[in-house]
């Protein structure tokens, strides 16, 4: 776009000249300048320089043909030398001032107006004053002045500079000046004018189209382009589009009409007229937001155009030229306003819709290159045919552009002037030639594609990024800058490749093939190679694809073959590798190898496909198993291998197979001597087919055994190296996917081709070592449960063994408690493992700097002692319980059963055990009164909620605490001591006995319940009283086990006074006809007078004396007594008569419990002595 | 009248299952070898259209100079279930210059037909 003039490139601006008075022309051009539209000034400093405007030309012979279409400063002319209008500027003091300087302004004036005439280019007057002056201007004279210059009064304006308002009031402002006779701004009034002018000049011209008083279709053109032009210039884009529009029409069919010139360069001019107009067209539609009518617009026309190549020997100016339209619009469609860039996709516009790509410049930018490289290749040929264009070569200098646009003459001097001469059509295409040969068009070229691809890749089209990427390549590849040009195929062709598209990835290798020549790589020369000879047959690549497939030559299978030969004999250094454009050879030699490897995702898998099964999937350590290997190639001629290595992860398992057609080859070649050797009877591996060999493989290391790679020697410095695959995993290629062609199964078993795996299991050596749990049965919470581990060997010595422990919860919750995971303390763990406490080594030597141990709460890890066979090693693991739990224990020992072989891999024996943590002992306890003893506390018979389960107990009276310990574990456990310890001071309440140390231990069986009796006088009247802590030392049943002592808080109590308490009181027993005293005791604790209502029941057994039922007082704290003389009746096992003592005030009754009424009555006072011995 | 045609049919997974030069006149010597990048490169704008419309038939999606691609999507999603997986979302692609837009559709409608029939083959052995 930069090659057009400024003139076309920017919008035409309407052009004024300022004459006289230099000293305002800055300020007034900077005026006109910052206005919108502005106006540019042609500042001439007096009136001498009238000159300077170009005067009007005689008019033209109408009988004349035109020499030309447009002449080519025409529109510069107008923009920059012909005003159109003329601003004459006088000092006011001239115009006002002594007649001598007023018959100057006179003359000036009419000086002016005569030079102006003839172009009919308007007059504006102004008149330059001061502010102080300005009431000096002589009215008269101005009045004189407007009728000498014969314009209207708003055409004469007072001008002001020195007085700011004044100044912008003339210069713009379109209200009446100081005086009456301007009354619009300067700026108003030159637009105005000047679009007169042009309006006038349009319509002179236009009147001509009109009448169409001319014969040649080169004046239909020139004035359609004048009248467009006028309009542009006051801005009425419709008409200037419209008059463009028909001067293109008009133009082509000048086409092969007009005889006015040699009929090459015709074309020629034809071709910049319209390049002109179309440039002009597209970039009002597209400033206009018009894009989708630009875009529609242009295709149009460069269809129109295409096909007019012209003569022969210079196609390429043709495809120079549409290049260049191309690029032009794509320039401005990229500069174009963003806004107006509207795609409207849906729209149904026509048949003619623009695709998506043609709203974007880089299908622009693409295209121009493509006919660029047209323009290239045709340029080359024309070249090439014309023999003499060097005769041509000194003169082509004397050429240059004529007046006329698109026209080329030759410049001569002759006696000191210079004359052209018109060229003739085989002049002009020796010049055009000449002109040719001196540009180098690749790096535009290239320039264009890449912003094409950038722009492309950007919006994520990478297909066509990738079509750009290899026109791009193939320019490189013809500067022979290969490395660029290598790179970019690369990228091209993995799409190609990725996607399956044949014929293109052909092409693109064969460039490839031909860039590693010319950077002698012979290496990627081999690969390429093999890779294009191992593509797909396509059908019918003969015929349709035989031009210009590049260097690669048409796909066909004879030049596949032919491929394949070539990289084979570089391969086998049986040929050099040349170069035609670097001049260097390159050979395969043994100082540079040729090493090729093959991956799951190289191109080259099709070359050669190795996939490796396993007969088995396991096998034992020692144990032979079969191993198929199958390779596969799609190169089309047979290849022979001169040997096969086979390599797996265990490198002692490696081997090599050799050809038995060449063994003095094969023998001279082996990498590792001891390694084991097969021969194969021949290895040649045929196009599509397998070739299956089957060994035996046999492992001492157990783990994985894997095959790595199979690697092919063909020749002595070539090698492929192809990673195995699984037939189980195999993928096919993307390129053989579709193909016609047979399909086999790699190998012979069915079964084992699709599910074969390249890898097999060897197992480990059996163990001869026992690993022994010792069980003692479930552990106790709170002991050191102590597990002895045993490790005997019987068959194995055992040499570096490691003993692991692990602990793992059985639910899978974990070890440590929920809340402890932040604080790692012994409370928060369930289970851990403390100690591991071992036998000293059996062994003399016994280093214990060898010796490991590390203990974690769950995980131990132990060194264990070299044993010999048949000796054995225990430890102990001592695993505490914090917490009822189940745990599930690992041990697992790891061993070398020989010390002089490190590289052996270690035997392991696992054993695991579960474990139950259980908690030893239950403890109870129950609270109870005296026999025969009730206090009435008000609280107990208040609180009927049954929620509310603390016990009640009477200030200052005895109760009797029952601790019941029950053996809930399994093993019988001995108690050995009972304690409680009270948490606050014995102030508040006594226990008796504290402790006791039990003389015998007591041998607690599974399932039995041991109780002992504390008795509590609580002293203080509280709620929530804290009695204490229950501690029981125990033991289990056998001596090697330390004592554990197990805790149980008693809950809170409450304490409260007892309002009164009643007493039962009688002998334990009675003699039958003997009477015995039976009395009630109720003692009152208030400050208050109690009545008592006391009944008592009759009993078939005794006959009693008292009263029956009965209301008493009883005092504040006094007791009262009732008494009753009974004589049993009966014998045994009696029930005294029951007594009911009702609390009238707090309306309680006590009914003491039967169990505490039961009297046992002996016939006879029996012959033992009763009485304590102290009673005596 | 003469005309060029390049006709390929494209896998869902971009891969060309067949192509033929289908034009009355048998190359455009230049052009020729380029008609499999041409269409190739039309894959961009095709797997951006298809799924903006209902409609199987694009008519003129990319342009190279006189050449126009024209493509036909078969409707992958709604034949998933019943036909096989080769013919989910299969283009149809022809590279033309002529501007017989009835034709190009009938031919198109036609070779869909075919192809269906064609794929569906396998079907008869589980009948």
């Amino acid at each position: 776009m930069e090659d057009f003039p400024e003139e076309l490139r920017t919008p035409p601006v309407a052009l004024s000249c300022l004459i006289g008075c230099p000293d305002v022309h800055p300020l007034i051009t900077a005026h006109l300048h910052s206005q919108q539209p502005p106006i540019n000034a042609i500042a001439l400093p007096d009136f001498s320089k009238i000159s300077m405007i170009p005067p009007k030309k005689p008019s033209r012979d109408p009988s004349e043909p035109p020499a030309g279409i447009i002449k080519r400063d025409w529109f510069s002319k107008h923009r920059t030398r012909i005003p159109a209008v003329v601003a004459a500027i006088f000092s006011s003091r001239d115009v006002s001032g002594d007649p001598v300087h007023w018959l100057q302004v006179c003359t000036d004036l009419d000086k002016l107006k005569a030079s102006i005439r003839g172009r009919n280019i308007k007059l504006v007057v102004l008149v330059v004053t001061k502010w102080n002056d300005k009431d000096n201007t002589s009215e008269e004279r101005i009045l004189a002045l407007r009728k000498r210059a014969e314009i209207d009064s708003k055409n004469l304006i007072i001008f002001v500079p020195d007085h700011e308002p004044e100044l912008q009031q003339c210069l713009s402002r379109q209200v009446p000046l100081i005086v009456p006779l301007s009354k619009f701004g300067l700026w108003t009034v030159l637009g105005e004018l000047a679009n007169t002018y042009y309006r006038d000049e349009g319509r002179r011209v236009r009147s001509r189209l009109e009448k169409k008083n001319y014969t040649s279709m080169e004046l239909h053109v020139r004035y359609c382009f004048k009248v467009a032009i006028y309009a542009e210039f006051r801005r009425d884009w419709l008409e200037a589009l419209k008059l463009y529009e028909d001067a293109y029409h008009a133009l082509r069919e000048m086409v092969g009409t007009s005889t006015r010139m040699p009929p090459i360069q015709r074309l020629v001019e034809i071709k910049a007229v319209a390049e002109q107009l179309h440039f002009k067209m597209s970039t009002l539609l597209q400033h206009g937001g018009k894009v989708l009518e630009a875009i529609t617009w242009f295709r149009q026309r460069t269809a129109n155009y295409r096909k007019l190549v012209g003569a022969p020997e210079v196609i390429f100016l043709h495809w120079e030229w549409l290049s260049r339209q191309y690029m032009v619009f794509a320039q401005l469609l990229e500069t174009s306003s963003p806004n107006a860039l509207h795609v409207p996709s849906t729209d149904p516009v026509a048949e003619e819709k623009p695709t998506e790509w043609e709203f974007h410049p880089a299908y622009y930018y693409q295209l121009a290159a493509s006919y660029l490289k047209e323009k290239n290749t045709c340029l080359e040929f024309a070249l090439s045919m014309s023999i003499d264009v060097g005769a041509f070569d000194g003169s082509a200098e004397s050429v240059v552009a004529s007046a006329y646009l698109g026209q080329y003459s030759r410049l001569l001097e002759h006696e000191d002037a210079f004359i052209t001469q018109p060229l003739t059509d085989m002049e002009y295409v020796h010049y055009a030639l000449a002109e040719g040969k001196r540009f180098k068009d690749s790096f535009e070229i290239i320039a264009l594609l890449k912003k094409s691809f950038e722009a492309y890749s950007s919006s994520k089209a990478e297909r066509t990024a990738a079509y750009c990427g290899l026109q791009m390549a193939r320019e490189y590849f013809s500067l022979n800058d290969f490395s660029n040009a290598k790179q970019i195929f690369d990228s091209v062709a993995n799409l190609y490749r990725r996607e399956g598209w044949l014929l293109s990835l052909w092409e693109v290798l064969g460039y490839l093939r031909e860039c590693s020549k010319g950077t002698s790589s012979a290496k990627d020369f081999i690969e390429y190679s093999l890779e294009m000879a191992s593509l797909p047959e396509t059908t019918g690549s003969s015929e349709s694809f035989s031009k210009d497939c590049g260097p690669a030559e048409p796909a066909t299978s004879s030049q596949r073959e032919k491929i394949h030969k070539e990289a084979f004999e570089v391969a086998r250094g049986e040929s050099e590798l040349n170069s035609d454009e670097q001049n260097s050879a390159f050979k395969v030699k043994s100082d540079y190898p040729i090493y090729l490897e093959i991956d799951l995702i190289s191109p080259l898998r099709v070359t050669l496909l190795a996939l490796v099964a396993f007969h088995q999937p396991m096998v034992k350590p020692g144990g032979q198993s079969l191993i198929t290997i199958s390779l596969r190639s799609q190169l089309p001629i047979n290849v022979e291998i001169d040997q096969l290595e086979v390599q797996f992860n265990q490198s002692e398992c490696n081997f090599i197979i050799t050809n038995g057609q060449k063994p003095q080859i094969s023998s001279i070649d082996i990498v590792q001597p001891g390694h084991r050797v097969e021969t194969a009877p021949d290895l040649v591996l045929a196009t599509n087919k397998w070739l299956r060999l089957t060994y035996d493989i046999k492992s001492d290391l157990s783990g994985k055994l894997e095959c790595i790679y199979v690697i092919a020697r063909i020749g002595p410095n070539f090698t492929i190296c192809c990673r195995a695959e699984s037939p189980a995993l195999m993928n096919d290629s993307p390129l053989w996917k579709f193909e016609n062609r047979l399909e086999t199964i790699p190998i012979k078993d069915p079964g084992l081709a699709l599910s074969g795996q390249k890898a097999i299991q060897v197992e480990e050596p059996e163990p001869q070592v026992d690993l022994i749990l010792d069980s003692s049965g479930p552990a106790l919470v709170g002991e050191s449960f102590i597990l002895p581990v045993t490790v005997a060997s019987r068959g194995h010595a055992v040499h570096s063994g490691e003993l692991k422990i692990n602990l793992v919860d059985t639910r899978g919750g974990g070890l440590l408690s929920p809340r402890g995971e932040e604080s790692f303390s012994s409370d928060n763990i369930h289970v851990e493992l403390v100690d591991i406490s071992c036998d000293a080594p059996q062994d003399k030597s016994g280093a214990p700097s060898d010796k490991i141990q590390k203990i974690q709460p769950s995980f131990g890890l132990i060194s264990v002692p070299s044993l010999d066979m048949g000796e054995s090693w225990s430890c102990k693991l001592k695993i505490k319980w914090n917490h009822p739990k189940p745990i599930m224990l690992y041990v697992s020992l790891g061993y070398l059963p020989q010390s002089d072989d490190p590289s052996l891999q270690k035997v392991h024996v696992h054993k695991s055990l579960q474990i139950e943590g259980k908690i030893a002992v239950a403890i109870s306890h129950r609270y109870m009164l005296p026999f025969r003893q009730d206090p009435l506390l008000l609280s107990k018979l208040k609180s009927v909620s049954e929620t509310d389960q603390t016990p009640y107990l009477a200030l200052n009276e005895k109760t009797l605490l029952i601790i019941s310990v029950k053996n809930s574990s399994e093993v019988p456990l001995r108690l050995l001591s009972m304690s409680i310890e009270t948490e606050e001071k014995s102030v508040a309440c006594t226990v008796q006995p504290q402790q006791e140390e039990f003389r015998e231990a007591i041998v607690n069986m599974p399932g039995e319940e041991f109780k002992k009796v504390f008795t509590i006088i609580p002293k203080v009247n509280s709620t929530k009283l804290k009695i204490g802590t229950v501690s029981l030392r125990w033991e289990r049943d056998s001596n090697d086990t330390s004592s554990q002592v197990t805790k149980y808080r008693l809950p809170d109590v409450n304490v409260e006074l007892p309002l009164l308490a009643v007493t039962v009181e009688c002998p334990p027993h009675a003699f039958l006809g003997n009477p015995f005293l039976y009395s009630v005791k109720i003692l009152n604790q208030t400050e208050m007078l109690q009545e008592i209502k006391c009944s008592i029941s009759d009993s078939q057994s005794f006959v009693l004396s008292g009263p029956h039922s009965d209301t008493m007082l009883v005092l504040p704290r006094s007791a009262q007594v009732l008494t009753y003389m009974l004589v049993p009746l009966g014998l045994g096992s009696l029930q005294l008569p029951r007594v009911t003592v009702v609390s009238m005030r707090y309306s309680a009754g006590l009914q003491p419990s039967t169990a505490s009424l039961l009297v046992f009555v002996y016939p006879t006072k029996p012959h033992v002595d009763l009485k304590p011995p102290g009673d005596a | 009248m003469a005309s060029t045609a390049c006709f390929m049919i494209v896998s869902k997974n971009d891969i060309p299952i067949y192509e033929a030069e289908v034009g009355t006149v048998p190359k455009k010597e230049d052009a020729a070898h380029q008609h499999q990048f041409i269409l190739h490169a039309a894959l961009d704008i095709v797997q951006d259209t298809a799924w903006t419309t209902s409609a199987m038939f694009l008519k003129a999606i990319d342009r190279f100079n006189d050449l126009v691609v024209s493509v036909y999507v078969t409707a992958g999603h709604i034949l998933s279930f019943v036909m096989s997986d080769f013919i989910i979302h299969t283009r149809l692609m022809l590279l033309h210059d002529s501007r017989n837009e009835d034709g190009i559709k009938s031919f198109f409608q036609e070779v869909h037909e075919l192809y269906i029939k064609a794929s569906s083959v396998m079907f008869y052995n589980l009948i």
